[in-house]
């Protein structure tokens, strides 16, 4: 490939309000070069692709597209200057079809201003050809495949003439036929002399594909590797970056766990979820690793009772349950703290009060059975003070309070249940660190007094960090089980894409 | 001599009404804070309109005591409907359900049933309307405004098939009920008292138990209400059949007042008894809801539809009038609660 930098990007950053998601980033992105961007959640993959596409505009430093210094305002602006982006949420008309998707806001017209549905038609079917994709121009985009759909917007950006195509993490929802196909069609784009910026955190697949890889962490550039002269493990720890640890407090001494609580035994529901079996003790925190569709938030809602299962057992203290609606899995002490806390967990127009209280009305009625504010108030008042919750009232709208201080008042309404079981789903999404370790110090607390969690995180530190004994899921199954200690971060990271961590990923397919 | 001495006095008053708007009183922004502000500034402003336009005839005793008599009705209903849509549902039946309400009971007294047997007959029938709506919109997932739109028709439908489209009024009519619904205590009609009844064992519903607070979350978050345990389905269920309730107290109270049982009563009440609810502050789409906004709000509306007969307005315009001074006036209550 041509060493010749076509994309310069120099000292850019980006904040969100209070939070840095790029710091002084700059690299250089070869002309015709399949260009990996990797890094964890939150590293600022995303951010970069989006000042690239104009969606958003960098606080500091310039972005230089052959040697030209280009302000991409909108969207818009970057597609003049040859920037398509195909988004991991895609972007079609599902009623229309593939041509006049492939022609959406740009349709070709005739001499008096109709639609011209032949010329786009064939121009479409050039353009799909081009690229090997076997759909017609007539078909309607609704029942397409996602990947037959990812095909329809390449298409789009071939046929705008694209000169760079950024893929947002393209391969997250494709099957493994699907995925060869994709990188194909990548391949082809490269052979006309476009230059694809791949975002991805599986690396795997880049390793696959790029010809180079660029690591983001915590928002900061790490490095740029050729990809025939780098390894997993380098890419993995300049991904990992500082020791693993370090903000998690350490578990107070006499925290041995109990006896076994809970056997959850060929548990199934269909389609794609186990059969799986695991056990967990009182006072454990049981943790859950694995890629998005591992099955793990499936496991979560069968044991909280939002899906039916198809078949297994649970049983809990030695008795079987079957948890058909959340109410009954509540009844039995379960408490599940929801992957969204906006659309899941509260009710974010009601007072810190209420959402807090939801849950024990019936414990704290007065006379005629009537709800008894004074103990609405105290009970309330001691949540707050338990768990930190920053406010002034708690009549104070939940909508008004930080991301951390909203966690702890959804943590403060399971707790209230005084539940035996708690699932956290990445119990500190959009959570700033300070009140992070607050939760983390929350979980030793909660399970030195004999309760069972079971955690998941999109941070693997955290479920390393706070786990006892952590299952990797892979396909709906248990792949893998590490005990405190066995696991680094990365053999998890290794474990979570389905290998074993002393296999070796080949890095050159 | 006013030319010649501008001075210190005009640009101090200038200055003085500059600043007020900027700095309201904290009295006044707590003012702003309350559910039903909006509903009782529009219901004062139009009562003074109408002392303005119409005078005496407005002001008398009798007619807002009439007034508050025809507020009844869909007051009564408007407590039911507060409950739904703060739980995000809503009910288009309600006037059809006082319909056959009302048909089913005449029929009942005139084939001789005992009264209090005939007024429990009209408010199982209600009920179990509200009933129908609340199974029909779980057990095939349809949202109740399509169920209640199709039920609305069904059950107005009904009650012309009992009647056969006329007047039942060929019954005895010295009872209890009768007594009763012509009757007055402290000279108030007895209509007006069942209303305020409903309304305080709404308001208590609403504001003071786990029903009504977990039906206000549900309103607020139904998928969070779902996570935290709440069953839907049977929150839906209940409240449908209050509403259901609800419709036929208010049927009976006006068989009762009538002394006769009429299949065109109740037509279009579904309009004043949803717009009763939202301009008493209650919103569409749900969270929480007022329970006393909502009686004031149907006061608003039978003071309107009473100013413009008094304004001898004729009864067809005065059928669009109602509707647009609904529009406006839920616009206005919305205006001053802005933040």
């Amino acid at each position: 490939m041509l060493a010749h930098p076509f994309i310069q990007l120099n000292r850019l950053s980006k904040r969100f309000g209070g939070v840095t998601a790029l710091d002084d980033v700059s690299f250089a992105i070869c002309r015709g070069e399949i260009h990996a961007v990797v890094g964890e959640n939150g590293a600022g993959k995303s951010t970069l692709m989006k000042l690239l596409a104009g969606v958003h505009e960098p606080d500091g430093g310039e972005i230089r597209i052959a040697t030209q210094n280009v302000r991409l305002v909108d969207p818009r602006e970057a597609r003049r200057h040859g920037i398509s982006i195909v988004f991991q949420e895609l972007n079609l008309f599902p009623h229309r079809t593939v041509a006049s998707n492939i022609f959406a806001n740009r349709e070709i017209t005739n001499r008096w201003g109709g639609v011209d549905r032949l010329a786009m038609n064939e121009a479409s079917r050039r353009v799909l050809a081009e690229l090997d994709v076997p759909l017609s121009p007539d078909a309607l985009v609704g029942p397409l495949t996602i990947g037959e759909k990812q095909q329809v917007e390449i298409a789009r950006t071939l046929e705008q003439q694209s000169r760079i195509v950024i893929l947002d993490e393209p391969n997250s929802a494709l099957n493994e036929s699907e995925s060869q196909r994709l990188f194909d069609i990548i391949r082809r784009l490269r052979a006309r002399g476009i230059t694809i910026v791949y975002v991805s955190h599986r690396l795997e697949e880049v390793f696959a594909i790029a010809d180079s890889i660029t690591v983001l962490r915590d928002g900061r550039y790490q490095g740029t590797y050729a990809t025939n002269e780098t390894t997993v493990p380098q890419i993995i720890a300049a991904m990992i970056g500082r020791p693993l640890g370090d903000s998690f407090p350490q578990r107070p001494k006499d925290s041995a766990p109990g006896p076994v609580v809970l056997q959850v035994r060929q548990l199934c529901r269909d389609p794609g979820l186990g059969p799986i079996s695991f056990t967990a003790r009182a006072g454990e925190i049981v943790g859950f690793a694995g890629l998005e569709g591992a099955g793990i938030d499936e496991l979560f809602r069968v044991l909280f009772g939002l899906d039916p299962m198809t078949s297994g057992q649970i049983v809990f203290r030695d008795k079987l349950q079957r948890p058909t609606t959340p109410l009954a899995a509540m009844r039995s002490g379960w408490a599940l703290i929801p992957e969204s806390r906006r659309e899941q967990g509260l009710m974010m127009d009601r007072s810190i009060a209420r959402n807090t209280t939801l849950l024990v009305l019936d414990k704290l009625l007065g006379r005629l059975g009537l709800i008894d504010r004074q103990q609405v108030h105290t009970t309330t008042d001691q949540y707050v003070k338990r768990l930190g919750i920053a406010t002034d009232s708690q009549e104070k709208t939940v909508a008004h309070l930080s991301g951390g201080n909203q966690q702890k008042v959804l943590l403060a309404k399971w707790l209230a249940t005084g539940p035996a079981i708690l699932i956290l789903n990445d119990p500190t999404r959009g959570v700033d660190i300070g009140a992070k370790s607050e939760i983390y110090a929350l979980c030793h607390q909660l399970a030195a007094q004999g309760m069972t969690l079971l955690i998941t995180s999109s941070e693997a530190d955290e479920i390393l960090g706070l786990a006892d004994r952590v299952f990797v899921l892979s396909k709906g199954r248990v792949f893998h089980e590490f005990h405190r200690g066995e696991a680094s971060k990365a053999k998890l990271l290794h474990a979570v894409t389905g290998r074993m961590p002393n296999e070796s990923i080949p890095t050159n397919l | 001599m006013l030319a010649l001495n501008p001075g210190d006095n005009c640009q101090r008053t200038m200055h003085d009404r500059d600043r007020k708007p900027r700095n309201p009183s904290s009295a006044w922004r707590r003012l702003r804070a309350v559910d039903e502000i909006g509903v009782i500034v529009a219901l004062l402003s139009v009562c003074g309109l109408l002392w303005v336009a119409a005078g005496d005839r407005f002001v008398q005793p009798t007619n807002l005591l009439q007034v508050a008599r025809q507020a009844s009705s869909y007051g009564i209903m408007a407590v039911g409907m507060v409950l739904l849509l703060s739980m995000g549902e809503i009910d288009l039946s309600v006037g059809a359900i006082l319909t056959l309400v009302n048909i089913v009971t005449a029929v009942a007294l005139r084939e001789g049933m005992p009264t209090p047997l005939a007024v429990v007959v009209g408010l199982v029938t209600g009920s179990l309307c509200g009933l129908a709506n609340g199974l029909l919109g779980v057990l095939l997932r349809i949202p109740t405004i399509i169920v209640t739109l199709g039920t609305m028709s069904v059950f107005r439908g009904f009650a012309l098939v009992l009647s056969k489209a006329t007047p039942i009024g060929n019954f005895q009519k010295h009872n209890l009920l009768f007594d009763l619904g012509s009757g007055k205590l402290l000279g108030v009609p007895t209509s007006v008292w069942a209303m305020l009844a409903v309304g305080l064992v709404g308001h208590v519903i609403l504001g003071h138990t786990a029903f009504g607070w977990r039906a206000q979350a549900i309103g607020s978050n139904a998928q969070a209400a779902r996570f935290s345990g709440i069953p839907l389905d049977r929150y839906r269920i209940a409240a449908m059949t209050i509403m259901g309730l609800v419709a036929s107290i208010a049927g009976v109270m006006e068989l009762a007042f009538l002394q006769s049982g009429s299949p065109t009563t109740g037509h279009g009440y579904e309009l004043y008894v949803i717009a009763s609810a939202i301009i008493g502050g209650t919103a569409l789409t749900g969270g929480s809801g007022s329970v006393l906004g909502g009686i004031l709000g149907a006061l608003l509306i039978a003071v309107i539809r009473n100013g413009l007969v008094l304004l001898e307005f004729s009864a067809y315009w005065s059928t669009v009038v109602t509707g647009a001074v609904i529009i406006a006036a839920v616009a206005i209550g919305g205006l001053v609660k802005r933040k």
